[in-house]
């Protein structure tokens, strides 16, 4: 006889429904992904969105499309694709474009397995794709949701697949009949089905096992061993990225990046000692050598020079570390910039060594202090810097090799170094350049130290720092930042810096604006530093000949490099954030520690933890016991009167009712859980019956005797489990008396077992 | 039926991963692990074309993870290697605590459609089982060809010729199996050709959960089923009643089909339930059924000789058992059957719907035979005697035999007048 209590079930049209709102689900999931790739899809998600929903919503809206709709689609798909590769420059997005419109194609119509499976492969793509290129941590959230909504829609469709038996495919003819299963019922009746049958005992097993299908895999993903290979990152081949930061390698006066304005994180950088960065660091990113009257920029030699220095690697050794006012900061720091800031890397300094994730074609120039990559990478870059020294000054020989040689052909290799000197041109901007200088130097011969120094206080003093600006008016012979320069007019870091370095080129020393980032934000959640948007920032390098180095003016008030500069901005940012989105920040980093820059080092490393933890211990767990082995001893051999005697009657009188004491309330708070957290159909005292009748049949199976008590607490318990609640005994009396019989079945079992 | 008790009763057992016997061994961890490494006998697990398809896209990611070095192709494998294993994990749960038997099949009819059952039991505690399904297979159980026949092919054509002769049939379980549920899931079954035939539950498969993998399992549970020869259609010409010997309508002090109730007696197996008497069984507080007395008018005899030289061509054999069986069944129905006889067996008196199945039995398995020395008795003349050594109860009219008509017709004789034909 059947001992199950029949629990409502979906029937074959409720289990359509619900595979198709799994289904929508998963196209959905999948979908939004593209929000986080920058490719030219924003309104073809919109509009799939949209239409999935609608869908999803009303199941019958497939069925109103027109036949020749259909009929149409794929070819018009065809086409679309077709189109979109001949004006596409790349070859990804345009691969991203025709997967929406498969999903969406395939999450409107009506489907079979074979079209289930097919959305789910589409999605899987979408999702795949979209993580790989943007290693973003939202990826990791769309891949957990979109597995388990996929795990449940097949599970849906195998059990329905069973059951059907209509044509393996759906033809287009058969889009305009609605299937029975939207044309029956709507979504409120259905979820208050949904919620009829569902047993929550099955819920919490599903959850559990999800949890555990996440924890292996996460075991796999530690795991699964790591190797060197030489190839790099490929998709980044097929897609192409418009930076939308400044950093350009051009500065133009009169545009104020929004840059400035943005206070999203640009890079987050792991530093084993926080402490080691007192001050607001300057990280170096680019180097803008030409003047030109619009602006200053990058020049062709250098970009030249560059572009012949490439080479794919993973590791690069850094050069000489400058020795003057250097402090070396020890341990490794680990870079994560985020996408679309720059292809040059950050550099607080000097370094000993660069090692990135994996072999790419990389830009090195050590004279320079460069470091780029061949073009800008659509998803995060990492790379570690290890014998990082911090400075403000560059040793740059051969600039000095040049200077000496007075630029001679000979000496001037692929790169001119003039370029340094060269500022605005024309009788107007020499007359004001030197009149200006004039009151920089007072007649005096300064060095170059001297002199930026001299001015950087002469433009602080003119000029205050604000974010908007404008060029005054003036004659069209001069040019913007002479304009500038000459008024009172306020600025921002690229006014500065740009003004400082005309200064110094007018003065006959070589200069240079470049830029990078200033300051930063300590972490307090996992002790790292974040530098915004927002601390983009510019400042000059002036050559000094007899130290033969470049080194750091930054004339910008607020600035700290120069002596006289108000600090307090700076005392500000050194304090750590503990705010809520550095809290969401720091979960950010997490994703890029743990998951993304795993690589075989970390791999072993994590053995090798792994290995002494489990050392250390087991180490301690075995000093543990052996003292309290040896404790016990000593006691145990102690002389024994009755207080101790008494102690240890007590001891395990305690644990005896501690024991008790647990049995109860785990029986009672089963007993509760099975009245209240069970679903109303089922009957606790029931179900206690139908326990005990199982554990009763069982044992006096084994027995050989025929017990009245056994026999009439059976009938009882019988009466409980199957009669009508009218014709109960007393279940408490009953349940008691169950004991009692098993009690006796376990005794004539052992009287059995014995006589054998 | 002639099957073998033991394989009936083997088949009646629960068979399963959580059938009662195999529960009374207990868990045991070395049982499990060994089965991790080497799966249990008869156990098959085969990959699905979705299957198929997650392979290849695990390999396929997992080379684009090593060749890029990138992490998130790596959690992309893990999570999908991670999936497999839950697919195998919930597959072996959905199997857990399963078992199944199939009721001992009665025999069959020929042309007739019959339910094969089977019962499907859950013994989890609260986990239910998903989307199982029964495959059955039924084969004639003597070998379609001959000895010399199968030795002068080969292998691959016996196989396909065997192949042939089986059917095959699945049934699905559609519903959800409650934990501690039970449910019976039949197949309707059309046997074609009469004689004993083995009726196997070949496995019990499941695509659960996710349709990567195809799980089977092996049952090994078999039954000969008697298969009855086809009712057929067939033309009376002769007289509507028999010859009678004594006074019609008279009844006779024995226990018969008549009207007049003779006694009550105990039930017996076999017998008719409309021949229950409810009140005296209420009475008594046992089983009692009325036995009328007999008509003193005579049945028939029905005698059955198959002499191979006699009937030569199969199908006319085919015939003559059917012909047999159904004029059997219709003359008992009508309380006209007195007895029947096969070859040089004695005379079987058939009081009881039992008599007549075990003849119905008899006729399943019924073959030519080899008459052995000298020339068969003029057919008049074996007819008129039944073709039996043994003296019968004096019975010399009303006796029914068989004759071949043409190459493919059976005519039905009845004290040599030609009575029937199909």
């Amino acid at each position: 006889m059947s001992t199950a209590i029949p629990r409502p079930q979906l029937n074959s049209d409720e289990m359509r429904r619900l595979k198709w709102l799994l289904g929508g689900m998963v196209a959905l999931v999948s979908v939004w992904t593209v929000f986080f790739l920058d490719v030219e899809a924003l309104s073809l998600v919109v509009g799939a969105s949209v239409a999935i929903s609608a869908a999803l919503v009303w199941p019958q809206l497939p069925a109103r499309i027109p036949v020749i709709v259909w009929r149409l689609s794929v070819p018009a798909i065809i086409a679309a694709v077709v189109m979109d590769f001949y004006f596409s420059s790349d070859t990804l997005p345009a691969l991203i474009r025709l997967a929406i419109l498969l999903v969406l194609y395939r999450a409107m119509s009506y489907r079979r397995k074979r079209e289930d499976l097919q959305l789910i492969v589409l999605g899987l793509f979408l999702i795949v794709v979209a993580g790989v290129l943007t290693v973003s941590l939202g990826f990791a959230f769309l891949l957990l949701i979109f597995t388990a909504c996929a795990l449940g829609f097949l599970f849906s469709v195998t059990l329905i697949d069973m059951t059907d038996t209509g044509p393996r495919v759906m033809r287009p003819e058969d889009m305009r009949e609605v299937p029975a299963w939207a044309r029956s019922g709507d979504w409120p009746h259905f979820f208050a089905r949904l919620r009829q049958v569902t047993d929550w005992r099955l819920i919490g097993f599903a959850a559990g096992l999800f949890v555990l299908v996440v924890g292996f895999s996460a075991l796999l993903f530690t795991v699964i061993p790591r190797f060197e290979v030489g190839s790099g990152f490929f998709l980044d081949k097929y897609i192409t990225r418009k930076s939308h930061t400044g950093f350009s390698e051009t500065i133009k006066f009169g545009d104020v990046s929004d840059l400035v304005r943005d206070e999203s994180v640009a890079m987050r950088v792991d530093v084993t000692d926080a402490a080691s960065l007192r001050d607001a660091p300057y990280w170096r990113l680019i180097v803008l050598d030409e003047y030109r009257p619009e602006g200053f920029r990058m020049s062709k030699m250098l970009r030249r020079r560059l572009q012949a220095l490439e080479k794919s690697r993973q590791t690069i050794p850094g050069g000489e570390k400058s020795v003057s006012l250097a402090r070396t900061a020890g341990g490794q720091w680990t870079f994560y910039v985020e996408p679309e800031v720059s292809r040059f890397l950050p550099l607080p300094g000097a370094f000993g060594t660069l090692r990135l994730n994996n072999s790419l074609p990389v830009q090195y120039s050590d004279e320079q202090r460069l470091v780029a990559l061949r073009s800008e990478s659509v998803a995060m870059v990492a790379y570690q810097l290890e014998g990082v020294t911090l400075g403000s000054t560059l040793a740059d020989l051969e600039f000095s090799h040049q200077l000496e040689q007075r630029f001679s052909k000979s000496s001037r290799k692929d790169y001119d170094g003039r370029i340094t000197l060269l500022g605005p041109k024309g009788a107007e901007n020499e007359a004001v350049l030197g009149r200006v200088v004039g009151d920089i130097t007072k007649g005096e011969k300064l060095n170059a130290a001297v002199f930026t120094e001299k001015a950087a206080s002469w433009l602080r003093t003119k000029h205050s720092y604000a974010l908007s600006s404008r060029i005054p008016a003036g004659p069209k012979e001069k040019d913007d930042i002479v304009k500038w320069l000459d008024s009172n007019e306020p600025g921002f870091c690229e006014y500065f810096a740009s003004a400082l370095t005309v200064l110094c080129r007018a003065a006959g020393y070589p200069a240079r604006v470049v830029g990078g980032f200033h300051g930063g934000t300590l972490n307090a959640f996992q002790n790292y530093y974040m530098v915004k948007n927002s601390e983009a920032h510019a400042w000059a390098e002036v050559f000094d000949t007899q130290a033969g180095e470049w080194f750091r003016a930054d004339a910008t008030p607020g600035a700290n490099n120069v002596p006289g500069a108000e600090n307090v901005a700076v005392t500000n940012r050194t304090l750590p954030d503990s705010s809520w989105s550095a809290r969401f920040d720091s979960l950010r980093v997490i994703w890029y520690r743990r998951i993304v820059n795993f690589d075989a080092r970390q791999q072993v490393q994590m053995i090798d933890d792994v290995k002494t933890f489990t050392t250390n211990t087991g180490n301690i767990v075995q000093k543990f016991l052996s003292e309290l082995s040896t404790r016990f001893k000593a006691w145990w051999a102690g002389p024994w009167d009755l207080a101790r005697v008494g102690k240890v009657v007590r001891l395990f009188a305690g644990l005896g009712l501690m024991i008790w004491a647990s049995a109860r309330a785990w029986y009672w708070t089963r007993l509760a859980w099975l009245t209240w957290w069970q679903p109303l159909n089922n009957d606790p005292v029931r179900t206690e019956a139908g326990r005990w009748l199982g554990e009763l049949k069982g044992k006096q199976d084994s027995a050989a005797a025929r017990d009245e008590l056994v026999e009439s607490v059976q009938a009882d318990l019988l009466r409980l489990r199957y009669g009508p609640r009218e014709s109960w005994p007393e279940p408490r009396g009953v349940f008691y008396r169950a004991r009692q019989a098993r009690r006796r079945v376990r005794m004539a079992k052992s009287r059995m077992a014995s006589s054998r | 039926m002639s099957s073998s008790p033991t394989a009936v009763a083997s088949s009646a057992l629960w068979h399963g991963p959580g059938a009662p016997e195999r529960a009374r061994r207990g868990f045991s961890w070395k049982v499990l692990l060994w089965s991790l490494v080497f799966p249990p006998k008869q156990h098959r697990i085969s990959i699905t074309v979705p299957g198929l398809f997650l392979m290849g896209l695990s390999m396929g990611i997992g080379t684009a993870a090593y060749n890029t070095a990138s992490n998130i192709l790596f959690i992309t494998l893990s999570l999908l290697l991670a999936c497999l294993l839950l697919s195998g994990l919930l597959s072996w749960f959905n199997f857990m605590g399963v078992c199944w038997r199939m009721p001992p099949a009665g025999p069959w009819r020929a042309g007739h459609d019959t339910l094969v059952s089977i019962q499907v039991k859950n013994e989890k505690k609260w986990l239910p089982t998903y989307g199982l399904w029964f495959d059955f297979v039924t084969h004639p159980r003597p070998s379609p060809m001959s000895a010399k026949e199968e030795k002068e092919m080969r292998v691959r054509d016996v196989l396909k010729a065997y192949e042939k002769s089986l059917v095959r049939g699945r049934v699905n379980l559609r519903e959800r199996l409650e934990p501690g549920g039970e449910a019976t899931l039949e197949w309707v079954y059309k046997p074609t050709q009469r004689g004993p035939a083995t009726l196997e539950l070949a496995t019990v498969g499941s695509l659960f959960p996710f349709g990567f993998l195809r799980k089977n399992i092996g049952t090994g549970l078999k039954q000969t089923v008697l298969v009855w020869p086809a009712q057929i259609e067939y033309q009376w010409r002769g007289a509507a009643s028999a010859q009678s010997g004594g006074q019609q309508g008279q009844r006779t002090a024995r226990a018969g089909i008549g009207e007049d109730l003779l006694a009550l007696r105990k039930y017996a197996q076999g017998d008719s339930h409309r021949l229950i008497h409810w009140k005296a069984s209420a009475r008594l507080g046992q089983m009692m059924v009325r036995q009328f007395a007999a008509e003193s008018r005579d049945g028939f005899t029905l005698r059955l000789d198959t002499p191979a030289e006699v009937w030569i061509h199969p199908e006319q054999f085919e015939l003559l058992c059917s012909l047999a069986g159904t004029l059997a069944e219709d003359l008992f129905s009508t309380g006209r059957l007195q007895g029947v006889g096969i070859n040089n067996g004695p005379l079987q008196e058939t009081r009881k719907v039992r008599d007549v199945e075990a003849f119905l039995d008899d006729l399943a398995q019924l073959q030519p035979v080899q008459v052995e020395g000298g020339l068969p008795l003029p057919r008049e003349a074996s007819l008129a005697h039944g073709g039996s050594t043994q003296p019968t109860r004096g019975r010399t009219r009303n006796v029914i035999t068989f004759a071949p008509e043409g190459a493919r017709g059976v005519t039905v004789y009845v004290d040599g007048n030609p009575t029937a034909s199909a």
